[in-house]
């Protein structure tokens, strides 16, 4: 038999491998269907088939300050929802935590409690390797509601310290213990201050903050030490840069003043704090005028608040106001308020 | 002359806050309806003593008496006449005086 020209023995390779790419695209788009069908098709059983995943929660919960801190939080929050989202069925790793700072834990007792309303049952956790962590958690009730029962006494100082409260409603009677400390500690006209400054802030977000009844709540940190005293409030709700925007004759004032302009967020919530020279918006609550107020009263006080895309920030040491605006939005608004004592 | 004193702590709340009765249970509107305007209504004096609460949001206070004249229970004449603040800070004798004065009745 003639052997086969070089050219012919080309051509019918060149076809071999046409063919050959032709089958194997065949072969993968019947795997991939098979695949794809395989994950539709539902369990003998009957049951829909659940997928499992299990996310690690960063060594520090914390939001304010080191913005790579607060990008490695904002992630791990933006995973679990995303997950929750499609569907999966998220297990919390709490085991590396080993700092929680009262901006971190509100902002995740937030988080926690949209995710067990909206997806019941699909969350869950292990619990944390740290102590004091643990203690933390189980105190504010998140480790309860990611269904771990209590199993440590809470006597660190750490976080004993810390008194939480949470409400619905400008109620603040459940803050008498924290009063009745801040009294002894401050004297009458200082803790009358900070409990004027308190309940605006929290009467805000009742008038202010959301849309439905239903969503609305509040959180709340306070701890008082010699020298200090630190709350620091949150609300999952509008922000104060939207709720400024849906009012129609302060939106049309607003937009005069910020629009087109850099750092607009920020801007408006330099507005709601009483930068009334300027905007002249007089409807507000006061709580937000008056924290400033008590903090540019007394020297080392600070003020910072984080709404949406704003987040300002007072010293009264450096007697000025930093404004900046963040690279991703906050849910609602995040209030730290940190004043020095008379008797430093 | 009949007088009679309100003292928010013991009466009302030691912890009042919130502008309306949909804010909170110890709100501004509430001692202004339910506690002030009958006493203001029954007596010819009424003294209101606000120590021994642990403060007042401004909305509570505006509400409570502000109010009064807003909602035109009373006239600005009649409260000058007719009641009394007494409270150890100053601060909160002189911010009633001033919600009272602010205060125009709705039309």
């Amino acid at each position: 038999m003639r052997k086969p020209s070089v050219e012919s023995k080309a051509r019918e390779l060149r076809l071999s491998d046409y063919v050959l790419k032709r089958h194997v695209r065949a072969l993968r788009q019947r795997r991939s269907c098979k695949r794809r069908l395989h994950l539709l098709k539902k369990p003998k059983d009957g049951k829909t088939r659940i997928k499992h995943v299990t996310i690690v929660a960063p060594n520090k919960i914390i939001f304010h300050g080191d913005e790579s801190v607060r990008n490695t939080f904002r992630q791990f929050i933006s995973d679990i929802s995303g997950k929750l989202g499609s569907e999966y069925r998220v297990k919390i790793d709490l085991s590396k935590v080993e700092l929680l700072l009262p901006c971190g834990v509100l902002l995740l007792l937030s988080q926690v409690r949209g995710w067990t309303l909206k997806f019941p049952g699909k969350l869950s956790a292990n619990y944390p390797s740290d102590e004091v962590v643990e203690q933390m958690l189980q105190s504010v009730g998140i480790l309860e509601k990611l269904g771990l029962p209590e199993r440590v006494t809470v006597s660190r100082e750490e976080v004993t310290r810390w008194y939480h409260f949470k409400g619905e409603s400008a109620d603040a009677s459940q803050m008498t213990p924290f009063m009745q400390v801040a009294k002894e500690r401050l004297g009458e006209a200082d803790q009358s201050a900070l409990y004027d400054s308190i309940v605006e802030a929290i009467t805000n977000v009742t008038h202010h903050a959301y849309d439905d009844d239903e969503q609305k709540r509040w959180w709340m940190f306070a701890s008082l030490t010699k020298t200090e005293v630190f709350v620091s409030i949150y609300d999952a709700g509008r922000s104060i840069p939207g709720t400024l925007l849906e009012k129609p004759g302060v939106r049309d004032q607003i937009k005069s003043w910020c629009w087109g302009k850099k750092k607009r967020d920020s801007r408006m919530l330099h507005a709601a704090m009483g930068g009334k020279s300027r905007t002249k918006l007089c409807y507000r609550g006061k709580g937000l005028p008056e924290m400033l107020e008590s903090t540019m009263n007394m020297i080392g006080s600070s003020l910072a608040i984080y709404s949406r895309r704003g987040l300002v920030l007072c010293d009264s040491g450096a007697d000025r106001e930093v404004r900046t605006e963040l690279t991703e939005p906050v849910d609602g608004t995040l209030l730290l308020w940190a004043l020095k004592t008379a008797k430093d | 002359m009949t007088t009679h004193t309100i003292h928010i702590a013991s009466a009302f709340s030691q912890t009042p806050a919130g502008r309306f009765i949909a804010d909170g249970p110890f709100s501004g509107e509430l001692f202004r309806d339910h506690m002030l305007v009958p006493a203001l209504r029954s007596y010819d004096e009424v003294i209101v003593d606000l120590n021994g609460v642990f403060g007042f949001g401004s909305s509570f206070l505006e509400e409570a008496f502000g109010g009064l004249v807003r909602k035109s229970f009373f006239s600005k004449d009649e409260l000058q006449k007719k009641m009394r603040v007494n409270a150890s800070l100053k601060t909160y004798e002189n911010r009633v005086n001033k919600y009272i004065a602010d205060a125009k009745p709705e039309k």
